[in-house]
């Protein structure tokens, strides 16, 4: 450990990661990687399997580069999508939609994004801080983790948002139960028995999350405010609408003012809180493998909600409420590689890439990856501390022009969005029946949302439900099929104890606010 | 108003038949034609890793654009289907072990025979490997088996999806010794090797390029393997045939043609991948993959393609999985 | 009865506690049993609808006005999810590319407030719009999209 002390090391380091083709390409990456997330209908993880055969084809060092730019970059350009459309690219961005659109009609899009993007970035660098100096400590965790843990975790994920989000605690219960129940649809985890496909082929391998979660989000908005478009240009009561065709900037119609859309050093401190909930609980869930950046999102906007001073305004254009989401899930980007590095088990598909690009520059992931490949390890580290920096400066410039997108008038984005969510779903498994899965989650969505069902818990219980089935059966084939064996673990009994005292606190609270 | 918006949906209709009526006239967009390699397991897993290997070092030998894809889902069968619904003109393969192609078509129906394959070249081998955590009190596989023998389903052995390679390796071995372990399916070797390391199943069953790199820094250790030899990348662990069991079972990854692919097509690539797969490039990017080269041209491979569908068959008829 | 009907809320959470009973009786039935077979989950998650839809209904029975969205307005679902219908079974059979330009040209201009004066707007705008698109997926992310039309 000494060595890395040392002036050679840190020179010989600083120098390989300042070379020239690796800045660029990571440069490029981000770029890429905002740009593709921020357009709506194209998921995160879309486009980077779209942009994964550029990748393959450099150098493996450019390749890491330009791997990791895109993962930091898509990762935040979600959130982009999710506050100018109110459509998410990933599941982790579906929280950011809860905040972040109410953010965006109330007449503060750029404050969000800017919010959206410190958040990130703070999350990003407190994640590879750990990832540098605490990897191993934190994968020792980690590996605590088997089935009984991650169920008791998942529990405590899909209870505490359905309880939290907007909307009351049973119909946020039975949204998460329909997403369980979706969830379940095509081959079961643990035996790979078809269920719920009624014949049909295509479904056996699940319903896919892309056409869901633009259907849900962006297909059901769309249903619902395509007439209001048509309805607001014709009425005669809305004489304004004739003056903002040739107005300037200002959007009479949707009261854009940009004086009230300033973000401030005072404002970002207002949110550092949140910030710092979601960075530590997305640096946590990140390092289990297979948890996901959704998770972790969901469950820093719900520990950010439960401690903050203002929860009432959450779901309402909270800026804590974008804060804890986008650092939550950032934050994962530096930790999922811990496990990776640590014991060679990637903690997310990006990971994974990111594990073979290794391979293919003869480095093995694994326990001795560190030992014996000391300098190009802390070449990495620093690549990814400075593609941070990079995605700071690169969305703080593309942010105002997204700020601007997201007052064009619904009558030209309504068609696009929707023409870009067909070609986003289309592009990622060439398949017409994707269309068709999408306009039914569409008209799923739409129906839900009229009766005031909150679709957070759904798009939870939809991404986490086989991870918490197959949990919850290889506990149980442990255990030899006793259901008390999943409380045979510390860990698991926390999560459940703090489960249980979370329901009874919300529970007091809802029961209180009813009767005063 | 009310006239300007009849005029314009009449426009539109008009519009729209204009273009229905000419619609005959359409023509493919012409694409230019990469070979593409289709995987059936994620990006990052060792069929994708493999998957790239041959396409870097074949796009120069064969002479055109080589792409491997990754097209996970549905147990395989995306990626399977996606070939087979791919035009005969021989710029699709599927690159596989038995486990998404030959499995689930012996437990259902699934649109396809198996006799539809044609393999190319086999690339590699996949060698289940039974092991344990270095501090596990079983202290190698002899040991195991008595004690599994005594105790039926006392240890629980983490291995990667529901028969898997490595856990028809595991049945294989549990059919040969008469012992019974209570296995736990995991999502694939990363997860198996997690939970072993974690001491949350006694056992894992993998193969050798996933625990490669824990064994080597002494956190697990590796009791048997099912193939005929010992791997190169697990010298000192025995085999179970070695030990005394006629346990071999092994899964190959080979490169396959859907039917109706033209036979020139199918022999010109099982010339050119051989050859690029023996050049020197190709041999040490598979060694810093950690990949044992193990080519194998048509005839080869489709003797052994038929040997593991006859013996596949016969397993699941004896444990009553075959498809009704 | 008729109430049941007119009140949307009321008539949603009957119909998807229905599916949690369906849901129920069905994997109740010739599935396999024990804790770690296949069919655990999807029965967990029926009961949670039942259950949970039944405490609802009980809720909304005793609520004076429908508690739904105002926002989201029936006949706005009804016609755009015709027009999606229509464009999705058209691209099958024309071409995306041309299905996406005729139903851009469609969108802006029945949406503009100035009626067929801004035909030739919403013609450019879907034309650079669509050519933007052909670009972005088919030359740059080479997606294969259904067959299309000249080009």
């Amino acid at each position: 450990m000494e060595g890395i002390f040392s002036l050679d090391f840190l020179l010989t380091v600083v120098q390989e990661a300042f070379r020239l083709k690796i800045i660029i390409f990571s440069a490029l990456g981000v770029f890429t990687g905002v740009t593709v997330g921020a357009i709506p209908g194209i998921a995160g993880d879309v486009a980077i399997a779209l942009l994964l055969p550029f990748i393959y084809n450099l150098q493996p060092v450019a390749a890491l580069g330009l791997l990791l730019g895109i993962y930091k970059g898509s990762m935040f350009g979600g959130a982009i999508s999710a506050i100018t459309f109110g459509v998410p690219g990933t599941g982790g961005a579906v929280v950011t939609v809860e905040d972040g659109y109410p953010a965006k009609k109330n007449g503060y899009p750029k404050k969000a994004m800017l919010t959206a993007l410190f958040s990130s970035v703070t999350g990003d660098i407190v994640s590879t801080v750990i990832l540098v100096f605490l990897a191993l400590p934190l994968a020792m965790v980690a590996l605590k983790f088997g089935p009984k843990e991650y169920f008791s975790l998942y529990v405590f994920a899909i209870l505490m948002i359905s309880l939290l989000l907007q909307g009351g605690m049973k119909k946020g219960l039975m949204a998460a139960a329909i997403g369980l129940l979706l969830g379940c649809i095509g081959m079961d985890p643990i035996t790979g028995t078809t269920r719920l496909t009624f014949g049909i082929r295509h479904l056996r391998g699940g319903v896919p999350l892309i056409p869901l979660l633009i259907g849900m989000f962006a297909i059901s908005e769309l249903m619902t405010q395509y007439l209001k478009a048509w309805y607001r240009n014709r009425s005669k009561y809305i004489k304004e609408s004739e003056l903002s065709e040739s107005s300037s900037k200002l959007s009479k119609e949707s009261g854009y003012n940009p004086s009230k859309d300033i973000m401030s050093f005072k404002v970002y401190l207002s949110t550092l809180k949140a910030t710092f909930i979601g960075s530590f609980m997305g640096t946590f869930i990140g390092a289990l493998p297979g948890a996901g950046s959704s998770l972790a999102a969901f469950v820093s906007y719900g520990l950010a909600k439960r401690l903050s001073l203002h929860p009432e305004q959450f779901g309402k254009g909270s800026l804590e409420g974008v804060a804890a989401p986008e650092a939550g899930n950032s934050a994962t980007v530096g930790s999922s590689l811990i496990p990776l590095i640590t014991f060679g088990i990637p903690g997310s598909a990006t990971a994974a890439l990111i594990g073979a690009a290794f391979m293919m520059m003869g480095m093995q992931p694994g326990p001795l990856m560190m030992q014996d490949n000391m300098p190009a390890m802390y070449t990495f580290f620093v690549v990814i501390l400075y593609a941070s920096i990079m995605n700071l400066f690169i969305g703080y410039f593309l942010i105002p022009i997204y700020a601007k997108f997201s007052m064009i008038k619904p009558r030209f984005i309504y068609p696009l969005l929707f023409i870009l969510a067909i070609f986003g779903t289309y592009a990622s498994r060439n398949s017409i029946i994707d269309i068709w899965l999408l306009l039914a989650a569409g008209l799923l969505g739409t129906l839900l949302k009229k009766a005031k069902y909150p679709l957070g818990p759904l798009v939870l219980a939809f991404i986490i439900g086989p991870g918490a089935e197959r949990s919850l059966r290889q506990a149980l084939l442990i255990g030899q099929g006793e259901w008390s064996s999943l409380l045979k673990s510390p860990i698991a009994i926390g999560f459940y104890a703090v489960t249980v005292v979370t329901i009874i606190l919300i529970t007091k609270a809802k029961f209180q606010e009813k009767f005063s | 108003m009310r006239m300007n918006h009849k005029f314009l949906i009449l426009f539109n209709v008009i519009l729209l038949l204009v273009f229905v009526s000419i619609s005959s006239l359409a023509t493919q967009y012409p694409e230019e034609k990469a070979i593409r390699i289709i995987s059936p397991t994620g990006a990052g897993g060792s069929n994708d890793i493999v998957s790239r290997l041959v396409t870097s070092s074949a796009q120069q030998i064969v002479g055109q654009r080589m792409d491997a894809i990754a097209m996970p889902g549905a147990g395989g069968q995306e990626a399977v289907h996606y070939v087979m619904n791919q035009p005969s003109d021989g710029y699709t393969f599927l690159i596989t072990d038995y486990g998404c192609l030959i499995t689930p078509a012996l437990r259902e129906e699934l649109g396809y025979d198996l006799s539809d394959w044609k393999p190319i070249i086999q690339i590699t081998e996949y060698i289940p490997t039974i092991f344990v955590r270095e501090d596990s009190p079983i202290k190698d596989a002899n040991d195991w088996i008595a004690k599994a023998k005594a105790e039926p389903n006392k240890f629980s052995i983490g291995h990667g999806t529901n028969l898997c390679p490595p856990h028809i390796g595991l049945i294989m071995i549990e059919r040969a010794t008469g012992m019974e372990n209570a296995w736990v399916p995991t999502s694939g070797g990363s997860e198996c090797l997690a939970f072993v390391l974690g001491d949350h199943v006694d056992i894992g069953a993998s193969i050798p390029t996933t625990i490669a790199s824990s064994a080597n820094a002494g956190l697990v250790r590796a009791l048997g393997l099912t193939s005929a030899e010992r791997s190169k990348f697990l010298p000192d662990t025995p085999t179970f045939k070695e030990l005394g069991y006629d346990v071999v079972s092994t899964s190959w990854l080979m490169i396959f043609a859907y039917k109706d692919v033209p036979e020139d097509r199918i022999e010109f690539l099982e010339d050119k991948l051989i050859e690029a797969l023996k050049t020197d490039g190709a041999v040490s990017m598979a060694k810093k993959l950690n990949i044992e080269l193990f080519l194998q041209g048509r005839e080869e491979s489709q003797k052994i393609y038929n040997r593991t569908v006859e013996d596949l068959t016969s397993l699941f008829a004896d444990l009553n999985m075959l498809k009704k | 009865m008729k109430r049941f009907f007119l009140n949307y809320d009321l008539f949603l959470v009957g119909f998807i506690t229905l599916i949690g009973l369906v849901g129920l009786v069905y994997f109740q039935f010739g599935m396999s049993p024990g804790p770690t077979g296949p069919f655990i989950f999807p029965k967990l998650s029926c009961f949670i609808i039942f259950i949970f839809g039944v405490l609802t209904m009980i809720d909304t029975l005793g609520e004076k006005h429908a508690d739904t969205d105002p926002e989201v307005n029936i006949l706005s679902v009804v016609l755009f999810g015709i027009l999606s219908i229509l464009y999705v079974l058209f691209f099958s059979r024309i071409g995306i590319i041309t299905a996406t330009f005729l139903f851009l040209v469609f969108s802006f201009s029945i949406l503009s407030p100035k009626g067929v004066a801004s035909l030739k707007s919403s013609i450019a705008y879907s034309a650079f719009l669509t050519f933007l698109l052909w670009i972005i997926f088919v030359q740059i992310f080479k997606i294969i999209l259904p067959q299309y039309l000249l080009f």
